[in-house]
């Protein structure tokens, strides 16, 4: 009997094991807080994933686009250099209208969504990375 | 001549001192040789630490009996928190756990379970590693092991418009536990937990898959066939940035007649090991605690005439 115990304990032991996994969802899918409207930003905000899709929403699509009236933000240099100065990030300061910076997206009654703006502060703060 | 005296009368002395401390030394031992003899303890193993495998959620070191057959059910209400128009919980938002559990030896038993919340399917098999003795026996402590399997067959968890089980370890949560546990006096018993939680899938980034925890299970006979008993499970790691509680519950236990008959109050809605101490997300703090109880109902499958 005791033979036929512990023969059972080690296969279950043994399959348990086999199939432990280490999996994290955010991981496994980064862009998945894009598909939807709701906002999380516990991840590490990448420029491709979470800015320029911010950036298209909101700056790209009539001024910042290199052929109108906005300083050019299609690319990553070109948001990198707006986004870190020592003095203070021009591009957080232009979107929570801290009184600096010019008001931005220019003529809107009210500042792009708070979720939008905690991904924009959290990628200057990391440095503005190319990522 | 005097001075051969003396050598001789200190040699009779010292002989006697000699002899004397030899004998009382002889007469100890076999004194003693004679009471182990005498007093040899018989070896019993100390029987109901606890009442039933469970105490409120937790574990014990207890297992079925030889072929014993038990059929639990499992029922937590609502919370208390969510007011009188739900009368406190009553209403609605129940969980329920049905399972059948089996030993066929007296120290290895298994069992399988089915819960309403997150329709989990759950195995498990636990073994009495080592059983406390009466006083004199040499164990001071009962020791059981416990290791579990989770499945959840929830469909249509999308996650941000993705499924978030997409295959089927996904969907698998494990427990390991050691439990040592004491049987005081015929009142009193204590049980210390250790567990170790893993999950296979978890949502967020910083969620991490493992979760470590430390409980104390505790039992008060205060009349023949009634007690109170306290659980409380410490979570050691930080798992997740989402607010989760340590499980904590009050129970009271009845005992009548083939029946044992759980009645408690717990912060716990889950009642599967990688829900109730990984995932409890309310407090006794703002009464969000639950009504719940559990009915074991041992069926014996042994002959009457059959011994082993």
């Amino acid at each position: 009997m005791k033979k036929v115990q512990l023969s059972i304990l080690s296969i279950v032991a043994t399959s348990f094991f086999s199939s432990c996994y280490y999996d994290n969802f955010k991981e496994l899918h980064p862009d998945a807080a894009l598909n939807s409207g709701a906002c999380d930003t516990t991840s590490v905000m990448s420029y491709s994933m979470h800015i320029a899709p911010v950036l298209a929403n909101s700056c790209t699509g009539s001024c910042h686009n290199g052929t109108g009236s906005g300083h050019d933000m299609t690319n990553w240099a070109a948001v990198n250099f707006d986004a870190v100065d020592p003095g203070g990030s021009k591009l957080v300061g232009s979107v929570v209208w801290d009184g600096v910076a010019q008001q931005m997206p220019q003529g809107a009654t009210t500042k792009i969504s708070d979720c939008d703006i905690t991904k924009i502060k959290k990628w200057v703060a990391a440095g503005a990375p190319n990522n | 001549m005097p001075q051969i005296i003396k050598i001789m009368k200190k040699t009779i002395i010292a002989f006697s001192f000699f002899v004397c401390i030899c004998y009382s030394t002889f007469a100890q031992s076999s004194d003693d040789l004679l009471n182990m003899v005498a007093e040899k303890p018989k070896k019993e193993f100390v029987t109901a630490t606890f009442k039933t495998t469970r105490l409120i959620n937790f574990h014990t070191v207890e297992v079925l009996s030889r072929r014993s057959l038990d059929f639990r059910i499992s029922h937590r209400f609502g919370d208390f928190n969510s007011g009188a128009y739900n009368a406190w919980g009553v209403d609605g938002g129940a969980n329920i756990r049905l399972a059948l559990e089996y030993c066929h030896g007296s120290r290895l038993m298994f069992g399988v379970g089915r819960t309403s919340g997150k329709k989990i399917v759950d195995g498990f098999l636990k073994y009495r590693l080592l059983k406390q003795t009466t006083k004199g026996g040499g164990m001071p402590v009962s020791i059981t092991l416990f290791t579990s399997v989770y499945h959840t067959f929830m469909q249509n968890v999308l996650i941000d418009g993705i499924n978030k089980y997409q295959s089927i370890p996904d969907r698998l949560s494990y427990c390991n536990q050691i439990m040592i546990g004491r049987k005081f006096n015929s009142r009193f018993s204590f049980q210390l937990t250790g567990a170790m939680v893993h999950v296979n899938m978890v949502d967020k980034i910083f969620d991490k898959n493992d979760c470590f925890v430390i409980g104390g299970v505790t039992r008060f006979k205060f009349a023949k066939r009634q007690a109170i008993t306290v659980e409380y499970g410490y979570r050691l790691n930080k798992y997740s940035k989402d607010k989760y509680y340590d499980s904590f519950g009050i129970g009271y236990d009845l005992e009548t007649g083939g029946h044992v008959f759980q009645v408690h109050l717990t912060n716990s809605f889950g009642l599967t090991e990688d829900q109730y101490f990984m995932y409890t997300n309310t407090s006794w703090d703002n009464w969000g605690i639950r009504l719940g109880f559990n009915i074991s109902r041992v069926f014996s499958l042994q002959g009457k005439n059959k011994t082993e």
